[in-house]
């Protein structure tokens, strides 16, 4: 298996040289919307995919069996996978989102980050302890450990299918875009080099690569917000009064910049809005399958309080000092933005421009690096999750009913990790410059009310049994799917239609009650011999949460 | 940690009990921190000139952004206090209740 290993890294890395000079031809004369080929930025990058390719390939040393390739053999330390969990999280998505969030909205932006930790800090106190002594791989491991075994898998491993295929594609859209913009690469290529190098790393290196992949780029992230922050606050003489002074001076909303304003008026929109922020965060699947990476308890609880702290550290800086600082900066240089006053390249580019004007071009370089080192580690742990919900629960465990050896099932995720590759790059090029913003509201409104409401009361109730979990779970899905549909992202804006069935952008209250309700009255009303067995296994369940499962393998 | 009979502890009204008092924990800290993010996002919904306070000498700083950083900090501490009880926990009151039924069986 190395062999092959080290051909396709071979063959992987001469056809990226290639790409990248025939970038560096292209770029010549190209549209001034391009940067033209940033080879600062390059030579970062193509260090970083030279160290992560050596990573891989150590790691695929070290996978043998289902443990390796799953959770890395459970050898990651709770530091390490606190950095890999907030990398997770934090998804070029966050970073450059959120500070040309602020750069428009300002404070408004307050409500992502704090719903985004108060999501970890549940996801740390509810499920942690649960579900990483009762399962193995996948969530769903703990999810349908009292329940009937393959309804709740196929349809768990059908909703974290779903969650990874949109993330996937609203990943590889983005990517594509601002990778053209930075590095002067095609669109295309982007997307091709993105999803090959996501498909060497899974399929290769199973969660081991994936994990240190991230774990490298989130330290680069970290260093990367770090400098940048010291350097806008630099520019304000490390003053906050003085900062915020000039923000109000140069901000067309003056000093409303600071208080709650358009985005946040309507109360209900903004509750639904949070509660799809926040459980929605608790209910993905790549996150969730950190937890099995660590080798007990105590370190997945380090982990996830790790990770929240570097959230909360990055979104501080990103928030307080960079979004805010962006906004005086930016104003200061004309040049950056076009004839009608729109910041060249979007507000996705309110970082980066940022770094270059205050840091200079290597600084500039190595935050574009980040930026595309930031797509490609959360691709990968993307595309893992993804791999492990069809060859771990829907493959082996109902489609071969638990009687695939090891080695099948590894065989089976890596074709799973080429396929799920394909449909990306597939994907990602047919969406190109559409707008795909329903998908990221749609992706975690399916977390908040298919899998949040399983996830929780599988382990916290009782009554819950396997007829009221899979149809509550597909209500929730439905109805998530549903009402964004029919809101006004997609009924309105891309339809065309006059007015949204739904009034709400944000469904994910709604659909989030429907997913719960409708779990609880099915459970309550299922008198089947399977239901009776459900409801028993509940204590026997508590048993293994607290004492761990080798009590009742002594036990028998 | 062994115990012969496991069924015994399963129906033991006592165990129940024990299960009753380690889910509370966690239930606790949680609505704790859905009361916190929740109570602010209904503050700035329904009230938002009650934070509109203004701190510093240029009196750009207004409570709110002080708040959002205490906050944070805020679950950040709670997440720390609820490993650290959580640790003292030790699954305790578990080994107690076996070592008791064990006693009563051999009685």
């Amino acid at each position: 298996m190395n062999k092959t290993v080290l051909r396709i890294i071979t063959l992987f890395i001469s056809c990226s040289a290639g790409s990248v000079v025939l970038a560096a031809g292209n770029s010549n004369g190209i549209s001034v919307q391009q940067e033209g080929f940033n080879i600062i930025a390059a030579s970062i990058f193509v260090f970083f995919i030279a160290v992560t390719l050596v990573i891989t390939w150590w790691a695929a040393r070290n996978t043998h069996n289902t443990k390796d390739f799953y959770s890395a053999g459970g050898r990651i330390t709770g530091f390490q996978n606190g950095l890999a969990i907030a990398g997770d999280f934090m998804s070029a998505a966050t970073f450059l989102g959120v500070t040309g969030l602020v750069f428009v909205y300002g404070f408004d932006v307050a409500l992502y980050v704090l719903a985004g930790i108060v999501g970890f800090c549940l996801l740390l106190i509810l499920l942690a302890e649960p579900f990483r002594n009762l399962g193995t791989f996948t969530l769903s491991d703990a999810v349908s450990y009292r329940l009937s075994r393959k309804p709740i898998r196929a349809f768990s491993g059908f909703t974290s299918l779903i969650i990874v295929i949109m993330y996937l594609v609203i990943q590889m859209v983005g990517a594509g875009a601002l990778i053209q913009l930075l590095f002067g690469l095609p669109y295309e290529a982007a997307v091709v080099t993105i999803g090959t190098l996501m498909v060497i790393y899974v399929s290769a290196g199973g969660m081991m690569a994936t994990t240190w992949v991230q774990i490298i780029k989130a330290v680069l992230l970290l260093l990367g917000i770090t400098i940048l922050a010291v350097a806008t606050f630099y520019h304000f003489n490390f003053s906050f009064s003085q900062m915020y002074q000039q923000v109000a001076e140069t901000h067309h909303l003056g000093i409303d910049i600071f208080t709650p304003g358009a985005q946040l008026t309507d109360p209900l929109a903004m509750i639904s809005l949070s509660v799809a922020l926040i459980f929605g965060a608790i209910g993905m699947p790549h996150v969730l399958m950190r937890l099995f990476t660590v080798p007990d308890v105590r370190e997945s609880y380090r982990s996830v309080l790790y990770s929240t702290c570097f959230i909360g550290y990055v979104f501080c800086l990103i928030f307080f000092i960079i979004g805010f600082g962006s906004i005086v900066v930016l104003n200061q240089h004309p040049e950056l933005f076009d004839a009608s006053g729109r910041l060249i390249g979007g507000s996705n580019m309110v970082a980066v421009h940022l770094s270059k004007v205050i840091a200079g071009d290597i600084f500039y370089g190595f935050i574009s690096a980040i930026v595309f080192a930031t797509i490609l580690a959360v691709v990968a742990g993307l595309t893992i999750a993804g791999a492990s919900a069809v060859s771990h629960d829907i493959y082996a465990s109902v489609i071969r009913s638990g009687r695939a050896s090891e080695r099948e099932e590894i065989r089976v995720s890596r074709i799973a990790t080429l396929v799920i590759g394909a449909i990306a790059i597939g994907l990602g090029i047919a969406f190109e410059r559409q707008n795909i913003a329903y998908l990221m509201t749609m992706v975690f409104a399916v977390s908040a009310s298919a899998n949040f409401p399983l996830l929780l009361l599988s382990v916290y109730w009782r009554g819950i049994t396997t007829r009221g979990a899979v149809i509550g779970g597909f209500c929730g899905l439905i109805s998530s799917v549903g009402f964004v549909i029919l809101g006004p992202t997609i009924w309105v804006e891309i339809l065309g239609n006059e007015s949204a069935i739904f009034p709400y952008a944000f469904p994910a209250l709604f659909s989030m009650s429907i997913g719960f309700a409708v779990i609880i009255i099915v459970s309550l009303l299922d008198n089947s011999e399977r239901a009776k067995k459900d409801r028993e296994t509940f204590d026997a369940l508590y048993l293994d949460i607290y004492l761990g499962k080798a009590v009742k393998e002594l036990a028998e | 940690m062994h115990y012969e009979n496991i069924h015994q502890l399963l129906e033991d009204e006592r165990f129940r009990k024990v299960i009753r008092k380690k889910q509370r924990l966690p239930l606790l800290f949680s609505l704790a921190a859905i009361f916190l993010f929740f109570g602010f996002v209904l503050v700035i919904a329904f009230a938002p000139g009650l934070l509109a306070v203004e701190f510093g000498e240029d009196g750009v700083i207004k409570l709110y952004l002080i708040l959002s950083v205490l906050l944070i900090i805020l679950i950040c501490v709670l997440m720390n206090l609820f490993v650290t009880l959580k640790a003292r926990d030790n699954h305790d009151d578990i080994h107690e209740l076996i070592g008791i039924l064990r006693e009563e069986n051999e009685r």
